[in-house]
Order: C-alpha cells, then structure tokens, then sequence
C-alpha cells in the first residue's frame, strides 16, 4: 500500500502505477483485491478469413456483373445481371444461414424458404414475368416448407413445441399467395387456397394431437 | 414443471436495449480474508439453488413479450476471466441470466438485470456466503438475516411488486425532456470495463454528510456533479444540464419481500452556468432527493412505468415490433435524459459472526454507451466501497472524485483497480 503524492489516495500493493493518474508508486505486491490478468482476453480479430475472402468476391462479382448488363443494355436488352446478383446472394445466405450457422432448424427451413421464394420469383421478372413464380411455384414451396418442419417436428417428439411457433409463422406466410393474387401478381388462385388449407390441416392437427404440456407451452408464449 | 414467470415491469426493457455496450449486467461481489475453494463453493451453490428459484431461469421469446422459464441445468462455477460487467450469452451459460465467478480472493455474482436489482442479488449472494462459511467448517447463527435453504422460496419473495403497489388514480406528474450533458471520451483499444474501487470509512464519510445536512447518497450525487464540474465544464459553455438517475429501493419505502426487480429511477440535477459552491451543491441535491423520495411522488413512478405496460395497444403488438419502439424510446428518454447513474445499495447487513471472514462487500454497475461511467457504493461494518466503472480510457472525473474526499475532506481512500486497458500503449 503506497500513497499517491498527486491524488491523496492510499492505493493497494498490486499496482505499480495510480489507477487515477498514472503516476509510477513504490508498491512491492500484494494485495488480497487483485483481478485477474486479462492478456488473453484481449480480443483479436482475424483480418482475413475464406468467409471475407468468398463475401469479398460474391459483392465484386454483383457488381461488375451489374455495371457489364448496364453498359452493354442497348446491345442486350435483357437484364440477366439480375439473376446472377440473385444467384449469388442466394448462395451466399445458403452458406451463411443454413450450413454455418447454429439457429434452430425452423429458422433455416423459413429463412431458406424466403430466399428462394425471391429468388425464382426475379428469375421470372427476368423472363418476361410469366407470373409461373407466383402461380406455381411459391405455393409450393411453402407446402414443401410445412411439410418438412411437421416430419421434423414428428421425429423429434421432445421439441415438438418449439416447432409449433415456425408452423404459425408459415400459416401466415401462406396467405402471401392471395395477397399476390389480389395484386395481379398472379393469375392462378387454387394453388395458393391449397397451400392455404394444407397450412390450416396442420395447425388443427396440431391442436387436436398435443398433450398438456403443450398446452401450458401455448399458455406461457401467448400471455399478455 | 409448470414453474414461470412474467417479467416484472423493470424487467421488461433490459433484453430489448441490451448488446456489447449496454449489457444491463451488473455484479455484485465480496473479497473474503482467504482464498476461495472451489469446492465448497460449489457445494453451497447447488445447497442454495432451490431457495431462489426466481435467479435459476432462462430468457424465453413469447409472441407478446419475453418471459421467464424454469433452468433445469445445473448451475456451475466460473473462474473469472472477462471484465466485470461483461455480456452474459445464455447460450454459452447453460441458458442462465446469472454467472457466479470466483479468482482468489473474490466471489462475484454477475445478474441480467431483468432476474432482480441490486437488493435482490446481494440477499442471494449473503445465503451464499452462509453456506459457503458453513460447510468451511464454521458455525454461524443466522439471526433471521440470512434465507435459509430450508425454507422454501416464498410466493412474497416471487411477486411483482410494482403491480402490488399500482394506483390507478390520475395524479399529473411532471415528465422533464432535458437533454443532459453527456459524458464524452475515447473508448478503450480492447473494448471492456475498467473498474476503480475506492474504500473508506462509512461513519466518516457519513458524519462529513452530516455536516452539510445530507445523507451520503445526496453527498456522493453532489461530488459526482460537481467533479464533472469542475473538470469539464469549468472552462467553457454548456446549456445541457447535468443529471444524475440515482436509482431508489423501493422496499425501503413500500412493504415488500420481492427477490425480483422492485426499484425506481430518480434524476436530480442541475444546469449549472456560474462558479458553484459544493455545500451549497449539496444541500439542494439533498432537498431534490428528499422531494422526490417521497411516497406520492414514488407512486407516480410506478404508475408512469406501468402506463406503458398495461397499455392495450402496447400488449397486442408482437414482441418484435415493440423491441425496435423499446430500442428508440430508450435512447430519447431513458439515456439522453441522465449524465450518469449513480446507485447507492447501502448497508448490508450480515449475521455477526460472519463479519470476520469477509474483507468488504463491491457492487459494481455497468457503463452504457451515453454514459460511458457509472458510479455504484455499498457499505458493510463501517467498510463503504464506491465503484466507478467505465469503458472510456479518461479518468480525470473519478480522480478529481476520490482526491476531493481524500485532500478536502480528509478521509483514508485506499484505491484498488482491475487495470483494464492497462496494457494498450
């Protein structure tokens, strides 16, 4: 223990300099409040990683794509950058979301089922807008999507209730059909009913078959 | 099973405005006279784990807001390793919002504040302590101080007391929209807390009170303010004034057993553009506090805080709606509106016998990015601590604090520091 001449304050045995000003003291050790040494907490962050590399090339390719489709439009007037913008962004949130990271797997299958719902439906804008994305293709999807979430949710019975939530959410995604079909954006209905109705099946079934325990679940995620 | 809990009104802000630079972790800890064995320390954790099971949660998400699920795992301890304060991630914590740490000298016990508030966390470490003393070998006599493993956890202990004590009936308070001087300074090359920890006598420190006709905390809000003063506003103009939220027991003025979070915020300050004298600082800091202690303007508290809450369209919009109207709302209201948080946990009292083991108790707050240094005391057996944590590299206010008390008031500082940032040139 060693006074600071310039600050007035005693100060304990394991510091060799003020913690207030600096100042270099005359302490020997010791000290029954000492902290731990943080050397190794010291954080360091990795300048290049394949991560950084494949981000850096996926955004330099978009962009010379897009400056290339730009340029030669009068020559080419079709906009095929898109796709490969699409293509690539595609790519990289596969990797990014469903392959590296460590999220629930409800939460890939839906993150993974909006991507590519975006994706086929800019390959069609692309192609003319046959409107094949919104008609056919995005109902589908989203049964596939239902579907496998439900299997999942079948196979592994223990987390059966943390599934329940992803299975709402895909409800209310099923009624993006209708909305699309109200705004013109697509020109057949009975897909988007069917999605609709398989989505309602599986949530009825999934009130109907649930126990107790799911009940007092609903209970707890619900309340206001 | 069935075991869960609502977040109580406090709780319900902390996950939605908390990341790396507001953590909403703080800590609360105790040096013991000899070094600590983990084993036992262990043994007294798992003895205590059923007494509280409002600290044994996880953080669940639910569509309306975030609730409290009972953690089945068990609870380990940790060496200490990080900066005090530092992020708690459930998901490498077994899903616990709480962290008991130890390194030599120390126990330290690390809260998301959402599980409780300081009264709450020091009762949990004091159980601690007892058994931890107990199964050492020494025998201590409770005195009804301590809660007992024994007992079980009472229904009292698990309420949310800001619902107890609502008053639906109008009374118009007065909701100031200042902007306050805020705290500017260099963060640290590796980011972290750094933690300076100044001891001294409390019955000094309380008779220096006493003699400008305050308590301690009205003394320390009043030195706080007028350190700032005098190191960075002395010399130049500022219209903002500068405010300190000091942060109210409301046991102490509400009957309440709750181990949850039971607390109000209270902001007293001043804009201060002419040389001021510190008594005179001080005195109308204790008369604000004093004003503002009181029981109608405390109830106002609670019932601005439970408007919000118990606001139909707030608690039909889905949780992730309101995060981002939380998130913003926090920003203008709750952090431009204070310079610095001042909490003052006061005497904690121990069963007598238990005093010989224990050096001092630390309570230690977190900084948050408008206000980069906060200020946390404590006291026990005539030990007080005061604690200023900050991830700003200057520290020309807290030297100017502690030097104040050490030359003009001519009290025994001893200063002690976790050194973060020390290696960074």
């Amino acid at each position: 223990m060693t006074k600071c001449i310039r600050c007035g304050v005693s100060v304990d045995g394991q510091h060799k300099n003020c913690p207030l000003c600096g100042r270099r003291l005359d302490n020997k050790g010791g000290g029954k409040t000492e902290y731990p040494a943080y050397g190794q907490s010291y954080r360091r962050i990795k300048t290049f990683t394949l991560y950084k590399l494949y981000l850096f090339l996926t955004i330099s390719a978009i962009l010379i794509s897009t400056t290339v489709n730009v340029m030669t439009l009068p020559t080419d007037p079709v906009f095929w950058s898109g796709i490969v913008t699409c293509a690539l962004l595609y790519t990289l949130i596969t990797i990014r979301n469903t392959i590296i990271s460590k999220r629930h797997i409800g939460a890939k299958i839906l993150v993974q089922f909006i991507s590519l719902a975006v994706f086929m439906f800019v390959i069609d804008i692309c192609n003319g807008f046959s409107k094949w994305s919104t008609n056919y293709v995005i109902p589908f999807l989203i049964v596939v999507s239902t579907v496998i979430i439900t299997i999942i949710a079948l196979t592994k019975k223990s987390l059966w209730l943390d599934y329940a939530g992803y299975l709402f959410a895909m409800f209310f995604i099923s009624l993006c059909p209708i909305v699309l079909f109200v705004f013109r954006l697509a020109t057949v209905i009975w897909t988007g009913v069917m999605a609709v109705l398989y989505s309602v099946l599986t949530i009825i079934g999934l009130i109907i078959f649930s126990d107790e325990k799911f009940k007092n679940e609903t209970r707890k995620r619900f309340h206001f | 099973m069935g075991k869960w809990y609502k977040l109580d009104n406090a709780a319900k802000i902390f996950p939605s405005v908390t990341n790396t630079k507001n953590t909403s972790v703080f800590r609360v800890s105790v040096l013991l006279n000899d070094e600590i064995d983990v084993s036992i320390l262990q043994k007294a954790v798992d003895t205590i784990f059923d007494r509280f099971p409002a600290m044994t949660v996880r953080l669940r998400r639910g569509v309306f807001w975030n609730y409290l699920d009972n953690n089945t795992e068990k609870l380990y301890l940790c060496e200490e390793r990080e900066y005090p304060c530092s992020m708690i991630n459930p998901k490498e914590n077994r899903g616990y919002l709480i962290k008991i740490l130890y390194y030599k000298h120390r126990i330290s016990v690390e809260v998301f504040h959402s599980i409780t508030d300081g009264a709450g966390a020091i009762e949990f470490l004091k159980s601690l302590l007892y058994y931890y003393l107990k199964f050492l070998g020494h025998s201590i006599d409770s005195e009804d101080i301590i809660l007992l493993a024994e007992d079980g956890a009472s229904a009292s202990e698990l309420s949310d007391s800001f619902r107890n004590f609502y008053q639906k009936k109008s009374v118009v308070h007065k909701i100031e929209y200042m902007k306050a001087y805020s705290i500017k300074g260099n963060y640290f090359d590796n980011f972290g807390n750094n933690v300076i920890h100044g001891v001294l006598s409390a019955s000094k420190l309380n008779a220096a009170a006493k003699a400008k006709g305050v308590t301690i905390t009205a003394y320390l809000t009043a030195l706080i303010i007028y350190s700032i003063w005098q190191t960075r506003m002395k010399y130049g103009t500022y219209d903002n004034p500068v405010i300190v939220a000091v942060p109210v027991n409301l046991r102490k003025y509400f009957p309440s057993r709750t181990l949850r979070n039971f607390f109000g915020v209270v902001n007293v300050g001043l804009r201060i553009n002419k040389d001021i004298v510190f008594d005179e600082l001080a005195k109308d800091i204790g008369e604000s506090l004093k004003e503002k202690t009181g029981e109608q303007y405390l109830r106002n508290l609670i019932k601005n805080n439970l408007k919000f809450e118990d606001n139909n369209f707030t608690r039909f919009v889905p949780l992730f709606i309101k995060n981002i109207f939380v998130n913003r709302g926090f920003d203008v209201w709750g952090e431009r509106k204070r310079t610095l948080t001042l909490s003052n946990m006061g005497n904690i009292i121990l069963p007598k016998k238990m005093y010989e083991f224990i050096n001092h108790f630390e309570f230690v707050l977190y900084p948050s990015k408008k206000s980069p240094i906060n200020c946390a005391v404590c006291s026990s057996d005539d030990i007080l601590n005061i604690t200023f944590t900050r991830a700003v590299v200057e520290t020309d206010i807290i030297q100017y604090f502690f030097s104040f008390l050490a030359e003009k008031e001519e009290l025994d500082v001893k200063i002690y520091s976790n050194d973060w940032g020390k290696g960074d040139d």
